[in-house]
């Protein structure tokens, strides 16, 4: 009767024979080419990421959430109010108009 | 992903690059690294001499032919140079670089997913899934196979899995060097290789199953 392969031993020799394999040569010279057509990398100062934080692209974002942010805070002092104002009339007649 | 050979004058090439061995030996990675930040070109292909042949290697366990190698090492050096600014002296460059070459290695898994799940094909038939490499009669034939068939298998990974035991596998990786790598926590790590061991355990059992028997 034959027995089938332990999988996972067969695995472990398979594994170690194909960390023996060596890739091709690259192409160095088109990987030189492709450097030399990329922007050089330089460091950006503050100044331009401060400029790049306005740019178009994000400016209606930011004001979206600013007039959001801004709404929300609104409606948030004026229910505030609202809510004072009885207890500001109550205080009123109890103190007889004084403050 | 290849760059068009028109735009770059010859000898523009040849004058930037860098000095032969011995000139460069002497200067450490961080000093060339600190000058290709400042734009210097010469600095930057200084680096790619002195670290292809390592991106090479390890980008080759994730490949199977040598156009999709070209592309990946490209893509990391590229990486490189766009993330040169954001680099600090206190990391070590060559650490650095093996992490963005494990990213682009991670995101062409990533890439090969989507599309088999798009175009909702096998793994063997899958388009982007490149031929594998003529075997050179120099080289080890049997260790190209293997590679091959390891590579096949683990294709069937999803693309994180795929890319723990292609390092952990191919390259000898321990899990916690892997866990540094993509800033996984350890606890993390070992959970994922635990759960595609598993899966590839039952990959591997449906592989003998099909297998005729001897």
């Amino acid at each position: 009767m034959n027995q089938k392969p332990d999988p996972e031993h067969a695995w472990a020799r398979l594994v170690n024979q194909a960390r023996q394999d060596v890739g091709p040569a690259i192409d160095r010279a088109a990987l030189s080419r492709a450097l030399a057509a990329a922007p050089p990398a330089l460091q950006t100062t503050w100044g331009a990421e401060f400029a790049a934080l306005f740019a178009s692209g994000r400016m209606l974002a930011s004001c979206l959430a600013g007039a959001c942010a801004v709404a929300i805070l609104a409606s948030w002092q004026a229910w505030e109010t609202w809510q004072a104002l009885p207890w500001i009339q109550w205080v009123a007649t109890a103190t007889g108009g004084v403050p | 992903m290849k760059a068009d050979s028109a735009h770059v004058p010859a000898a523009a090439q040849k004058s930037e690059a860098p000095p032969p061995g011995g000139a460069i030996a002497g200067v450490s990675d961080e000093q060339w690294a600190a000058r290709a930040r400042e734009g210097d070109r010469t600095a930057t292909e200084a680096l790619v001499d002195r670290h292809q042949a390592a991106v090479a290697r390890l980008l080759w366990r994730f490949v199977r032919s040598r156009a999709d190698l070209d592309d990946l090492v490209q893509e990391t050096f590229l990486r490189m140079v766009r993330g040169l600014p954001a680099w600090t002296p206190d990391r070590p460059f060559g650490h650095w670089l093996l992490r963005i070459a494990t990213n682009v290695g991670r995101d062409y898994f990533r890439r090969q997913s989507v599309r088999r799940r798009w175009l909702a094909e096998p793994v063997a038939s899958a388009p982007d899934q490149a031929p594998p490499e003529a075997i050179d009669p120099g080289m080890d034939p049997a260790a190209r196979a293997a590679a091959n068939e390891v590579k096949h298998v683990l294709a069937q990974l999803p693309p994180d899995d795929r890319t723990l035991l292609t390092l952990h596998h191919l390259e000898g990786w321990g899990l916690a060097q892997i866990a540094s790598q993509f800033g996984w926590t350890l606890t993390a790590t070992k959970l994922r290789a635990w759960r595609a061991r598993r899966q590839l355990r039952s990959l591997l059992q449906s592989r003998i199953s099909y297998e005729p028997e001897t």
